[in-house]
């Protein structure tokens, strides 16, 4: 391209021959940017078309400011604490502050409760919340657990992990029935009812539920997942029937969708947290 | 005399470390350096891809090389993850910025946050490593490793103390009387790693008479039994070093 040919032209001297040394160094530690854990002076050498010896030597200088280390083995190397000093924010991915958005815009356009929850353990925590005003599906206590199975909010959750989690999850869980006093809107539920709530959410991708206990509350939830199905996170809409009632819900259905496309788009590209569910 | 090569990752340092863009002239001064050799380091530099130039200016801020890097290093510390949800669930349970900070020999580095709901925060970034000795997190994990530090003398009561009330605290700045609050997490009796909640929770006088300290307590255990029976998940990548061999500078 002309316009950057005349850029280089008018540029002064490059110095490139200068620093050749700085250059290799760079070269080597960029090798440990790649899925290895670790390197071999060897390995190096053959990757970069240099010597063993210029190889050692750049390995010398990275140690010695601890930007690599030696590795278990004693003889490879690894990437040292260093790299991690120079400052950036390139790991912020947080998704209470990428979903809040889009609660708010849930909460403009339905006028009704919005909750945000993950899987911590084997519960789960709200970890955020919009409360309607008056007649009002309202918010449980900050950070509170609410174990997996207990709540078809907290199913909606355990819906997304795999059937062989789910199976250890219950379980470690059972009696399935002992926080039936703290939980009565699934009090006296079996297995099978949380697996035929496991089946209609991964049917329709998303649920909707009534509280009896709630004087006649009803949900809708949708999970966020990773490109591998993980579950981020569960976001569910809740109101009053008499005002957020099944013909609501399906008359809202597309608008919420639109809310939470890019915020679906941009979870799949994060891997979710592991979820670590046996054991009781 | 330094090595056109270590001075470039002593440019790569400064550069990392500054909190805006420097140029040829102010990286010489602050290495003494000439602005020339300076700018033939951030040259080498620039064109790895280990720095990148400010909107097109002659200074620099960070590139992508470094970005990766870290990514390809903090992907080698599976404690973020496994702990990200107990963080995310402690700091909506505080309000504050919730921090995990790692041991590293006789250092803490702070690997993970969770920020809180607050809008005011003075969090330190990520990377940050400070001596154990230093600042309350670190205190929390000194409580509970086997030797003494190399600078841990003088600190005796104050790790006596944390051993007993199960946690460190450490004045803010800017609450007088408040505290933040750091936990140790431990696995078989001894600290791996400190979960700090960064604001001014508790009352420096009487920390204990805190309403939600059981609840914190028990997400931090929650972690900790999680450590026990998962161990492959809390391993990180410098377990191998000894302690006295890690010696940030």
């Amino acid at each position: 391209m002309a316009v950057s040919t005349n850029a280089a032209r008018a540029a002064p001297d490059p110095p490139r021959y200068r620093n050749q040394a700085a250059q290799r160094v760079l070269a080597v530690l960029s090798c440990f940017a790649g899925p290895e854990r670790d390197l071999g002076v060897t390995e190096l050498a053959l990757r970069l078309g240099m010597n063993k010896n210029m190889v050692h030597r750049a390995l010398a200088t990275l140690a010695a400011q601890g930007f690599v280390t030696r590795a278990p083995d004693r003889t490879r190397y690894q990437l040292g604490w260093r790299v991690l000093t120079l400052a950036g924010d390139d790991d912020a991915f947080d998704i209470r502050a990428l979903a809040r958005p889009a609660l708010e815009e849930l909460h403009a356009l339905t006028g009704e409760s919005v909750f945000l929850s993950i899987i911590v353990g084997r519960a789960r925590v709200n970890v955020d919340w919009i409360e309607a005003r008056g007649r009002r599906v309202s918010a449980s206590q900050r950070g509170r657990s609410v174990p997996l199975h207990c709540t078809t909010m907290s199913r909606a959750l355990l819906a997304c992990l795999d059937d062989r989690e789910i199976e250890a999850y219950l379980a470690g869980a059972a009696p399935l029935t002992r926080h039936d006093e703290t939980f009565p809107e699934t009090a006296g539920m079996t297995a099978q009812d949380v697996w035929d709530d496991v089946a209609r959410l991964r049917r329709e991708g998303f649920i909707t539920w009534r509280n009896p206990q709630q004087y006649g509350a009803n949900y809708i939830a949708f999970p966020l997942r990773d490109t591998q199905g993980r579950p981020h996170a569960l976001v569910t809409v809740g109101g009053p029937l008499e005002r957020f009632g099944p013909a609501r819900i399906a008359e809202l259905m597309a608008p919420m969708r639109a809310i939470l496309a890019p915020v679906e788009q941009h979870a799949r590209h994060v891997a979710a947290a592991p979820v670590v569910v046996e054991g009781s | 005399m330094m090595s056109s090569a270590g001075r470039a990752l002593r440019i790569l340092e400064t550069v990392g470390a500054a909190e805006r863009p420097l140029g040829p002239t102010e990286i010489g001064q602050a290495l003494g350096i000439s602005a020339g050799t300076a700018f033939r380091g951030l040259d080498a530099l620039e064109r790895a891809g280990y720095l990148a130039r400010f909107q097109a200016s002659p200074k620099f801020v960070l590139g992508k090389s470094v970005a990766a890097l870290r990514q390809s290093l903090l992907a080698r510390f599976p404690i973020r993850d496994v702990t990200a949800p107990y963080l995310r669930q402690l700091a909506f349970a505080s309000g504050e910025t919730v921090s995990l900070t790692v041991r590293l020999g006789w250092y803490g580095l702070r690997i993970a946050t969770a920020a809180g709901t607050n809008e005011v925060t003075s969090a330190p970034p990520l990377g940050a490593v400070r001596p154990l000795a230093e600042g309350f997190a670190g205190r929390a994990i000194l409580a509970h490793v086997p030797a003494d530090a190399p600078d841990a003398q003088g600190l005796a009561r104050a790790l006596a103390e944390v051993r007993t009330r199960g946690f460190a605290t450490e004045e803010t700045a800017f609450a007088r009387g408040r505290a933040a609050i750091a936990f140790p997490l431990r696995r078989d009796g001894q600290a791996i790693a400190a979960i700090a909640i960064e604001g001014p929770v508790v009352d420096l006088g009487d920390p204990v008479a805190h309403d939600d300290l059981p609840r914190w307590r028990e997400i931090v255990h929650a972690v900790e039994r999680l450590a026990q029976a998962r161990p492959a998940l809390f391993a990180g990548p410098f377990d191998h070093l000894d302690a006295d061999d890690i010696v940030p500078e």
